[in-house]
């Protein structure tokens, strides 16, 4: 009775023994990789998190030569651009439209005559607005453009 | 001839190894493209601009948002104390760059203001940061 209770539990501890061991080698093969899976993964999560997109540029707002004053000499003249709200544009005091005033700066800048372009934005209009048509005047060919307040306008 | 009984581990592997492959790249692909800059608290958004010039070296920034006071340097500023903050920056270095990052939708003038501030204490590079239009 001892002997036969003794063979049974050694058959079944064998048999234990050798599932364990057929799960440790089956595993085996993952845990050299379920760290590293980790480590990537964690990795991935950081740069999407942390990593930015926008695409910044800049716009040169004061020139070496504007700081100092120089050069003004250069141009043939100033011209005078004020924006008002909603994007009414005056050009010389004359009202005028994007297209009219891009095709004007265009004019003015063929050959070697150069003029020199003061925007004044009026109350309200925003930094967008005039973000634009500082591009709408360098895309137009305009080589010098400055910004100016009115005169006595304080914020 | 000897035939190697199929072996079960292979299994296993293979769902896993594809897997990590993409993961790979995607990482790969985040570290490449983005860039990591330090994060803003301040919900500033810049105008929007065609301009394709870039910032070359680094400049010391001043955050103008579309409500509350500017910020340079992570310090809050009053417009009245600027052009001193300015003149201390430009004693120690002269020729230090500056970039505004303004709003899009702040008043103009008022960033035509700041600007008049630091061309009185003597700023020689000045940029205003935009963000790229997609053509």
């Amino acid at each position: 009775m001892n002997r036969r209770l003794n063979m049974a539990l050694t058959s079944f501890t064998q048999r234990i023994d050798s599932r364990t061991e057929d799960a440790f080698r089956r595993r085996r093969a993952m845990v050299i990789l379920t760290p590293l899976v980790d480590v990537v993964f964690i990795l991935l999560v950081f740069f999407m998190l942390v990593s930015n997109f926008n695409d910044a540029r800049v716009i040169n707002m004061l020139t070496p030569t504007a700081a100092k004053g120089e050069k003004a000499a250069e141009y043939l003249g100033v011209v005078l651009i004020r924006i008002g709200q909603g994007g009414a544009l005056n050009i010389s005091g004359l009202p005028t439209t994007e297209v009219q005033l891009a095709q004007e700066v265009a004019q003015r800048s063929v050959g070697d005559t150069k003029y020199s372009y003061l925007v004044q934005p009026g109350r309200g209009v925003s930094l967008q607005e005039v973000v634009s048509l500082l591009d709408l005047l360098k895309s137009s060919g305009a080589q010098s453009v400055a910004l100016t307040r009115k005169p006595g306008y304080e914020n | 001839m000897r035939i190697n009984p199929p072996q079960e581990d292979h299994r296993v592997e293979v769902t896993v190894v594809p897997m990590v492959n993409v993961v790979f790249l995607l990482l790969i692909f985040f570290m490449l493209v983005g860039r990591i800059v330090p994060t803003n608290e301040l919900d500033v958004s810049p105008p929007i601009s065609y301009s394709s010039q870039v910032q070359s070296g680094e400049p010391i920034r001043i955050i103008v948002p579309a409500d509350g006071p500017m910020i340079l340097e992570d310090n809050e500023v009053d417009i009245a104390a600027l052009d001193q903050v300015i003149l201390d920056l430009l004693q120690q270095d002269p020729e230090r760059q500056f970039q505004i990052k303004a709003d899009a939708e702040i008043e103009a003038n008022r960033l035509i203001h700041i600007m008049e501030i630091l061309r009185q204490a003597g700023v020689r590079e000045l940029t205003l940061l935009t963000e790229h239009a997609v053509q």
